[in-house]
Parts: structure tokens; C-alpha cells; sequence
């Protein structure tokens, strides 16, 4: 019975020990498949002399060396670590703290391959002994792309360097540029001031003393005297004309206002109806309406058309009725407006002639200075429109303005 | 009738201008009494009672200020903002009459307290015609506020019951 016992038991140990080298077989296979698998190099020294026992296919191919040339030697006396990796040293550190680990070694493969490596050593228990193991990892790769990003980062961080010189630069030139735009700007306006106030009080003092000399001692002048004074005085008010035109010239030149849907139909019907110069019996105006809507603003377009229709209906013979037609021609982008009438007609010569300042063809038989075209032509400008004409000498002239058109809603 | 007992003093560094004005105040009809500084800082002191206007029986404290803007020495403005500023000048009319019809003089002086402005015309007839209407508006027509109820400080609450 003990005996069966002592077999049974005997049994159960030998089951045992079985189980366990099995499993120890498994786990060391398991290793081994590890071992010889692995993309790193991996190698296996013994802990007192650090002498190499095992080495992996890996390394082998990435020093190209075999495993026979490399067992039994120590890390420091193969060839690709020799003068880098100190056996000695290595040792002692791996005695102090069970680890060492070189972050970036350069090594030359025995074909003379410069490669950079990641080498780290840990001791470790095998069975019943420590041993080292060293996992040496190919970093080239990844030492070679971090070069490149970093060679990339340096030319990204020069060329933003000089983006932002060239960026600097150009802020330095805008704010000179503004800045002697913002002093022409107010030179100009200074000297608008100085137009509008200085220019025109001698003008006043001329038609003043000339109305007192008329009115206040009417009963001492002759005809002839009366004539010459009369002459003064409207001397003095063209020069008042040609200087408030030449002033609004220059406000319309300085005006840059918001640009917004206008609705024409309104604005031209306003004009007609309430501005005196365009009651006169002799006239008649055909407006086909509706009118389109164009982009400008109210005051701006206001300024330019009353302007042309004051030139539409001020250069005609005077025994005639003046016909004024005025319509609008939607394009795809722009309206045209057109405004034509059947007075003496524009010599083709002179169609650009008309836009410029105190510019009048026919100056001598006509009133005003020559600068309601030109005020028109500013203002059109300044609404991103255009101006231009079509007229022959003696057949009438087509005057058109077209500005951007409203976007649908 | 316009009333006598308002004066008006005109600030105005031009002869001519002054002369012509004078003049249409005389064509307008008005017998109030003119008087006149030519620079800014003279109608400070005329308003300020300084020497050598510090007779109020001969320089009385005006109704009505007459004020041109580029004057010499003291910018039209600033004699506007200084009249604004002056509990005394609180019954002060000023309206301004200048050449200039820039839009930023006519802001500013508005926002400085301005009653009215006026752009002086170069014909004649229309100043006087301009004279006329101050006449017939701010001599005339328009209530002016009593001195005696001028006080040092404006009330926070205007007790409108």
C-alpha cells in the first residue's frame, strides 16, 4: 500500500517536473521563435566577462558578420563596436544599475556601412544563471529622417525668417506709403481750406464794394459807368463759379463713400421734378422706365447726373425744343445709363476733351466753367463705374455712365 | 421790429468782410447795435469784460455773436468752445458765418455748440439776404433766455413739471 502510495506519488512528481519542462520548453521556444523573428539585433552575453554566447539572424545581416565570428568575443572586440562600446565600462555599469543604454552609437557594418544604432543591455536571469542581453535597434532610418525634418525645420524657420523681414519690410513701406498719403491728403485739404476761405474773400470784397458803389450812390453814374461796374461784378462771380467748381472737383476727387444698391428710377424722377433748371417749357424728357438699379451712392450719382443732364440740355440751338431721352441697358454685370439729346453734337476729335477740367468746346457761346463732365467723370470713377460718349458734330449726343450692377436677391 | 436792446458782436478779421456785413445790416434794416472784435482773442476779452472793454455800458455783454472762423490768433472754434464753456456766455447766441463749407467745420462746430451756421456768399444781395433772415429769426423771433436766470451750474435734473 505504501509502496503504491510512494508510486503514485513518484508518479505525480515525474507528471509534474513533465508539465513544468514542458511549459519551460514552450516559454523558451516561444523565445527562441522571438529571438530569431526580431527586426531588432538582439545578443546574448555571459555576465561575468560579457562574452558573447548567442546572437540573432538580425543582427548578423545588419552587421554582416556570422554568428561564429561574433561568439565568444566581447562587445568592445567586435569590430563595428570596437573604440566606441568599452567592454569594461559597460560592465561595471550594467553591475551598478542592471542597465545601460546608448541612445544614438555610429557603427560601421563590415562592409563599411555607416549605420546609427540604439543599443541597450539588461541583465536578466535565464534559469539558474544571469545573463546579459543586448537589443541593438537600426535607428539610420530614423536618424536620417530626423536630419531631413530637422534640415526641413531650419529652411521652414529661414524662410520664415525672411517672410517675416520681407513682411516687416513691406509694413515699414505701407506705413511710409500712408503716411505721405495721409500728408498729401492734408496738404490737399489745406489747401481746399485755403481755396474755399482765402481765394474767395477778395472775390466777395469785389462784388461787395461793386454792389455798394451801384446801390448806395445809384443817382452818380452814368450808363457807361453803371455798364463797367456791372462787368466787374460779373467778373467776380465767375471767378466765385469757377472756384466753387474746381472745389467740388476736388471733394468729389477726395470722396470715397460705401457703395450700395441705388435705386435710379427714384433718383432721376427726384431730379427731374425738383430741380429748376430742367422746368423750362422748351424742354421734354422721356425717361423709360422703370430705370435699373445700379451700385453707387445716392449723393455721388445724385452730383453726376444732374450733371449730365445739365449738359444734355444746355448745348442745343436755342430755337429749338429739347428732346431728352433717358433709358437704362442691363448687361451682364454693369447698367448702362444713357442720356441723349438732339442738341449741337461733340466732334468726335473732342470726345476725350470733354471729361477734363474747365474743358468747354465751344466755350464762347455757351454758360458755365467746362467742369460739370469732369465732376461726372470723377464721380464715376469713384463708384467704380465708367463714363463715355457717342455724338457727332450737329446730330446730338448719347452721354452714358454704367456702373456695377445689384446682385439679385 | 427787431429788439434794440439785443447787441451784436461780430468777430471778423477782414475789412471787407466787415464793411460789406456792416452794410447789410444796414440794408436789412436792423437798428440793434453792432460791435466788433477782430481776432479771436479779442472777442474773448470783449466777452470776458477784460480791458479794455471792461465798461459794460459801452461794450455790452452781446445778444448775438457773429463769429467768422479763421481768425488770427484765436481759431474761430476756439472761441466758440470757450463761449460754451463760460456760465456768464450761457445766453449767448452764437451763430457762425464763415466762407468755409467743409464738412468737417460745420460738424465741429456744431459739436462745439454752434446755434447756426452760415456760409458767407460772395454776392451782395445774398448776404444781405442772409442778414435779413438772422434778423427776422434771432432778433426778432427767437426768446432768449433772462441773465437773471442764468445759474453758476447746470442743474443735473431739469425739473420739467
Amino acid at each position: 500500500m505504501a509502496r503504491f502510495y510512494k508510486s503514485i506519488r513518484l508518479k505525480a512528481m515525474e507528471l509534474k517536473e513533465t508539465i513544468s519542462t514542458d511549459a519551460l520548453t514552450a516559454s523558451e521556444l516561444s523565445y527562441r521563435r522571438l529571438f530569431e523573428a526580431a527586426q531588432d539585433g538582439i545578443l546574448i552575453l555571459d555576465v561575468e566577462e560579457g562574452r558573447v554566447t548567442d546572437v540573432n539572424p538580425f543582427l548578423c545581416k545588419l552587421l554582416g558578420f556570422s554568428p561564429a565570428e561574433m561568439v565568444g568575443r566581447t562587445v568592445g572586440e567586435l569590430s563595428p563596436f570596437r573604440d566606441i562600446v568599452s567592454n569594461q565600462a559597460m560592465l561595471q555599469r550594467l553591475q551598478e544599475h542592471g542597465y545601460v543604454r546608448y541612445e544614438d552609437l555610429p557603427l560601421e557594418t563590415r562592409d563599411g556601412r555607416k549605420i546609427a544604432v540604439e543599443f541597450v543591455s539588461n541583465v536578466y536571469q535565464a534559469g539558474d544563471k544571469n545573463v546579459i542581453q543586448c537589443n541593438i535597434r537600426d535607428i539610420t532610418e530614423r536618424r536620417k529622417s530626423e536630419e531631413r525634418l530637422s534640415n526641413d525645420a531650419t529652411e521652414v524657420r529661414l524662410a520664415s525668417r525672411i517672410l517675416k523681414t520681407h513682411a516687416e519690410d513691406l509694413e515699414q513701406k505701407v506705413a511710409v506709403r500712408t503716411l505721405e498719403l495721409q500728408s498729401t491728403i492734408n496738404e490737399l485739404e489745406a489747401f481746399s481750406y485755403t481755396v474755399s476761405h482765402d481765394l474767395r474773400a477778395p472775390l466777395r470784397a469785389m462784388q461787395g464794394y461793386t454792389h455798394a458803389l451801384l446801390e448806395d450812390f445809384a443817382d452818380k453814374w452814368g450808363s457807361e459807368e453803371r455798364d463797367l461796374l456791372a462787368r466787374i461784378n460779373k467778373a467776380a462771380e465767375r471767378l466765385d463759379i469757377l472756384i466753387q467748381d474746381l472745389l467740388t472737383y476736388s471733394k468729389v476727387s477726395k470722396r470715397r463713400q460705401a457703395i450700395v444698391p441705388v435705386n435710379l428710377d427714384h433718383l432721376v424722377q427726384d431730379i427731374l421734378t425738383q430741380y429748376p433748371t430742367f422746368q423750362e417749357a422748351k424742354l421734354s424728357f422721356e425717361v423709360v422706365r422703370p430705370l435699373e438699379p445700379v451700385l453707387g451712392n445716392e449723393s455721388g450719382l445724385t452730383q453726376v447726373i444732374s450733371n449730365l443732364l445739365t449738359n444734355a440740355v444746355k448745348f442745343v440751338s436755342p430755337d429749338r425744343l429739347q428732346k431728352i431721352k433717358v433709358w437704362t441697358e442691363a448687361k451682364e454685370f454693369t447698367v448702362r445709363l444713357w442720356i441723349e439729346d438732339n442738341g449741337i453734337g461733340i466732334d468726335s476729335e473732342n470726345h476725350l476733351r470733354i471729361f477734363k477740367m474747365f474743358e468747354q468746346v465751344d466755350g464762347k457761346r455757351f454758360e458755365g466753367t467746362g467742369m460739370g463732365l469732369a465732376i461726372a467723370a470723377k464721380g464715376v470713377e469713384g463708384m467704380q463705374g465708367s463714363i463715355g460718349l457717342e455724338s457727332n458734330l450737329g446730330s446730338g449726343t448719347k452721354l452714358w455712365i454704367e456702373l456695377l450692377k445689384p446682385k439679385k436677391i | 421790429m427787431s429788439d434794440p436792446s439785443h447787441s451784436i458782436l461780430i468777430v471778423e478779421d477782414n475789412p471787407d468782410d466787415l464793411f460789406i456785413l456792416k452794410r447789410a445790416f444796414r440794408l436789412a434794416g436792423t437798428p440793434n447795435d453792432l460791435h466788433h472784435a477782430e481776432h479771436g482773442q479779442q472777442a474773448i476779452d470783449y466777452l470776458a469784460g477784460a480791458s479794455p472793454y471792461d465798461d459794460r455800458s459801452v461794450h455790452p455783454l452781446p445778444s448775438l455773436v457773429l463769429l467768422d472762423l479763421k481768425l488770427p490768433v484765436k481759431h474761430g472754434l476756439e472761441v466758440l468752445a470757450w463761449i460754451k464753456a463760460q456760465p456768464s456766455c450761457r445766453g449767448i447766441v452764437v451763430v457762425i458765418l464763415t466762407s468755409s463749407n467743409e464738412d468737417k467745420d460745420v460738424s465741429r462746430a456744431y459739436d462745439l455748440g454752434a446755434n447756426a451756421f452760415l456760409v458767407k456768399p460772395t454776392s451782395a444781395e445774398k448776404l444781405t439776404e442772409i442778414i435779413r433772415a438772422v434778423d427776422v429769426f434771432w432778433l426778432r423771433h427767437n426768446k432768449y433766455r433772462v441773465p437773471a436766470l442764468i445759474f453758476d451750474n447746470v442743474p443735473d435734473n431739469i425739473d420739467l413739471k
